[in-house]
């Protein structure tokens, strides 16, 4: 069914059309959110408040986005929202104990932890977010800072000196 | 002013030392052919610096990307159990709407004692009614007023 379709039928309180969709997106936005948070927990937390406010908040899709980047711009301001809530100390210490979980869970899988995933998980949200929307997903500066709530110039720069940090880290590990 | 200057300083040369200007004037041009050749050497770095820093930012790009992937194939299929967060929000939908219309039954349950007891009053004492309303519009106006700036201060 197309998914314009499915769209209108949930906005109209159709629950079976409103599961179907969020069905057919749910892999996508938890892969980008754990990308985004690089951290288990804190993945799986957002991608159920966003369903949740997406269910919510179905009316209010305007059709101007993919469904997809809807559902990730509200993964992307909850996230932010609820890092700025949580003190730097708290931050980096459940950074840490994810980082050595996700390690542990590629292990298990015969896939390695490399030092390059370690680097972004080091990274800071404020750089890892526009540096994964810009090169991964392809969106363009403007999107990433309607998505972000942040200037344009700020996204670059956010890109530029995450770009930067991330290079020089691991050099220092010994790399490139 | 430097033009004068020049000719002036040329007037002043006596013909002898027409070769030792030569002579300068060789060697200016052989500093300035080194300085320039410097300069195009240190250009030529910088340029290179800056094409193995794009080249570094590139690889650096498709290792993430490489890597963003890997984890996407790693991740696989998750599973979705959307009917059951639908039925958490149509629970918490209707829990809600419960409330709201226990607050409502509340609200005019109140309002049906107060007005009884105002008409019950009404008739027995008028006095005592104006007296009654007199102190409860001044207590809602104090309520509505003065509360929400001591709420304010605090906050």
């Amino acid at each position: 069914m197309d998914e314009e379709l499915r769209i209108k039928q949930a906005q109209r309180g159709d629950r079976e059309a409103m599961a179907a969709l969020l069905d057919a997106n749910y892999t996508f936005l938890y892969k980008y959110v754990l990308k985004m948070t690089m951290n288990v927990s804190q993945a799986e937390d957002v991608t159920q408040e966003t369903i949740l406010k997406s269910i919510e908040k179905i009316h209010l899709y305007n059709g101007k986005s993919k469904f997809s980047s809807w559902l990730m711009t509200i993964a992307t301001r909850l996230y932010i929202d609820m890092m700025r809530r949580k003190k730097r100390e708290q931050q980096w210490i459940e950074q840490e104990q994810s980082q050595r979980y996700m390690q542990w869970q590629m292990n298990k899988v015969d896939e390695d932890w490399s030092d390059v995933l370690e680097a972004l998980g080091h990274l800071s949200y404020e750089s890892r977010l526009p540096i994964l929307l810009r090169h991964y997903y392809g969106y363009p500066n403007d999107e990433i800072a309607q998505m972000m709530n942040i200037p344009v110039g700020t996204v670059k720069s956010r890109i530029h000196n995450g770009l930067n940090t991330l290079r020089k880290e691991l050099k220092r590990n010994g790399r490139q | 002013m430097v033009d004068n200057r020049n000719r002036r300083e040329s007037k002043n040369q006596s013909p002898g030392d027409e070769h030792n200007d030569n002579k300068a004037t060789d060697q200016i041009n052989v500093d300035q052919k080194g300085i320039s050749a410097r300069k195009s050497t240190i250009s030529n770095g910088v340029q290179a610096n800056e094409d193995h820093g794009d080249l570094e930012l590139t690889e650096l790009i498709d290792e993430l990307q490489e890597e963003w992937r890997r984890m996407d194939y790693v991740l696989g299929e998750e599973s979705a159990q959307p009917m059951s967060m639908l039925a958490i929000v149509e629970q918490q939908r209707a829990a809600l709407r419960k409330k709201m219309w226990r607050d409502l039954a509340i609200f005019w349950v109140v309002a049906l004692v107060i007005l009884a007891g105002i008409s019950a009053l009404y008739v027995a004492d008028v006095v005592t009614f104006v007296i009654v309303q007199l102190l409860s519009l001044t207590i809602g106006l104090f309520v509505v007023f003065r509360l929400p700036q001591e709420e304010r201060v605090e906050s």
